[in-house]
């Protein structure tokens, strides 16, 4: 979890809703890193063994961080900026077919 | 239409702006992918904001430097495309360069080049041990990504465990932002140094304000607990203790909410792995390179390909730098422009690659993850520990590639990125093969999550994309 040093200054805001909650982040951020510094813990669950997982690398390299953004799966949240009006799900069942359009 | 271009480079750091700037020097028509909003990759992420916020004195001098670099490259005649993941690379059957196919605003798209030059630079070497699942566990690179892109700190108390100059420079970099780390956890090896003494004259020799760097950095580590050779995490749903021994047998904990790992950095290999270019094992590194022309980047698996940087093998910024530009004007050279690099940036390089061979000897691959106990991880997207991958191995399994049928381990979303070293490491010492020996497990395309409505649209403008 983040810790922001400073508030976001008002022209660098971006407001989106993460896991339900309604976030303040900066322009230029990624998802993951807002929802880390929304102090969201977890954002997603294992698919194999159930487990609480979070974004790991923040790089790109790890695909810890798959989310449902904007009603697309699998995600990677740490390369997807944040936008405006955003809607992000953690992925907290095991992924069916019924949950892809 | 084609969307056609001389050169495509991918990367903006270092390797990839110097490369894309040298070569539209010279008049090529050249387009540089890059994966990320702004340009400078990891080691100058962000820059350009930070700099705008006055927030660059804590990150140090090499931080700053990217200013210019980012400054020059955006003056460059250069096709200059952020947000664009390349997902895979396809060589075009009559041997005139090849395709780069990526993944922009919602679409697969395709760019054809005569050469390309790839600049992915790195990524943090995988860690295995206990408990480095839980959420409240990171890399430490993600940690000052957060610091450079999002102006946040990791919560407290938070403890760093590794070894190397990253581990130096973002302790360093922690304290003059005012959050100095609560514990640091060094897990090099003290045996290292007296090896590393005669690549040490040598570092001095060429690279002395390198040196002085280090010890300056030296100082984030006087509180350190040394020597320690094990690691592990624990928690209920998320970190909430570290556990660690020490050399001497000796074990402490700490309460954390925040642990940040890292025990170095290695190629990023996986597009060059995926076009199934040649790869070398470099052992002083203790990884995999493409193998190519140390002066062009010309790789030997495909004469179009160019590498440069980090993904090359790793020699850090100032070099991948040098790097960059020598490949630009190789592969500009090659179309028939001129162009060529100025004395000083061979100077830098060699003086960048002097450093080198001391930091490999200083840090070679933690001995708290390189023989992880049997129930650690080793694929976390597969979660296969270290004992089902031994007993894959003890039941005949004659690779990487066979091993995925027996474990599934390498074929999970990260395709490998996260357990493809450890995993043939681990294979390796259950039957005493060597590393070269074992190889590593096929990367194949698409190297970055497409979907089938994204790939769709590769090569038929018509298809809309209905929003969602």
């Amino acid at each position: 979890m983040l810790v922001r040093r400073a508030d976001i200054p008002p022209d660098r805001q971006v407001k989106l809703t993460i896991a339900g909650q309604e976030v303040i982040a900066q322009i230029g951020e990624s998802v993951a890193a807002a929802a880390l510094a929304a102090g969201i813990s977890s954002t997603r669950n294992a698919p194999v063994g159930g487990g609480p997982r979070a974004p790991y690398c923040l790089m790109g390299v790890c695909f810890e961080c798959l989310m449902t953004i904007d009603g697309r799966s699998n995600r990677q949240a740490c390369m997807t900026p944040v936008r405006a009006g955003m809607i992000v799900e953690p992925q907290t069942a095991r992924p069916s077919l019924a949950d892809d359009r | 239409m084609i969307d056609s271009c001389d050169i495509a480079v991918i990367g903006a750091g270092p390797a990839g702006m110097a490369a894309a700037r040298t070569a539209a020097g010279s008049g090529c028509k050249v387009v540089l992918l890059d994966d990320q909003p702004m340009p400078g990759g990891q080691i100058w992420r962000n820059v350009e904001a930070v700099a705008a916020r006055g927030g660059l004195a804590p990150f140090g001098t090499d931080y700053a430097k990217g200013v210019a670099a980012v400054a020059d490259f955006r003056a460059a005649a250069v096709d200059y495309r952020p947000e664009a993941r390349v997902f895979g690379v396809e060589a075009r059957e009559d041997g005139q360069g090849g395709d780069v196919l990526y993944l922009a605003d919602g679409a697969a798209k395709r760019l054809a080049c005569r050469r390309l030059i790839v600049a992915v630079g790195a990524q943090e070497r995988p860690t295995p041990f206990a408990g480095w699942t839980l959420p409240g566990v990171m890399t430490l690179g993600a940690g000052q990504i957060a610091l450079k892109a999002a102006d946040a700190v990791p919560a407290t108390p938070l403890v760093l465990a590794g070894q190397g100059p990253l581990l130096l420079l973002f302790a360093a970099q922690l304290t003059a932002v005012g959050a100095t780390p609560d514990l640091i956890l060094r897990l090099d090896d003290p045996a290292c140094r007296g090896r590393a003494v005669g690549h040490g004259l040598k570092a001095a020799a060429f690279g002395p304000d390198y040196l002085a760097k280090g010890a300056r950095w030296q100082k984030a580590l006087a509180d350190a607990v040394a020597n320690v050779t094990a690691l592990s995490a624990e928690g209920d749903g998320r970190l909430e203790r570290v556990r660690w021994r020490q050399a001497d047998g000796s074990e402490g904990a700490a309460d954390a909410a925040a642990l940040l790992v890292h025990d170095g950095v290695i190629p990023n290999a996986q597009l060059t792995r995926s076009m199934r270019l040649a790869h070398d094992y470099d052992a002083a590194a203790a990884a995999w390179r493409p193998a190519a022309n140390p002066a062009s980047g010309l790789t030997s698996g495909a004469d179009w390909v160019h590498v440069a940087g980090d993904c090359a093998g790793i020699q850090g910024w100032a070099a991948a730098d040098a790097m960059g530009a020598q490949a630009g004007a190789a592969a500009a050279r090659a179309l028939g422009g001129r162009a060529g690099v100025p004395l000083s940036t061979r100077f830098a390089l060699a003086r960048a690659r002097a450093v080198r061979p001391l930091l490999n000897a200083l840090y070679p691959p933690a001995r708290a993850f390189r023989q992880p106990a049997d129930d650690v991880l080793l694929c976390r997207c597969e979660e296969v520990s270290a004992g089902e991958v031994r007993k894959a191995a003890s039941l005949g399994a004659q690779g990487p590639n066979q091993l995925k049928a027996f474990t599934r381990a390498g074929m999970g979303p990260c395709q490998g990125r996260m357990c493809a070293l450890t995993v043939a490491a681990t294979l390796a010492e259950a039957q005493g093969r060597t590393a070269t020996d074992v190889g590593l497990m096929r990367v194949r395309m698409p190297i970055s999550p497409v979907s089938v409505q994204e790939m769709a649209a590769l090569d038929d403008p018509d298809v809309h994309l209905p929003s969602t």
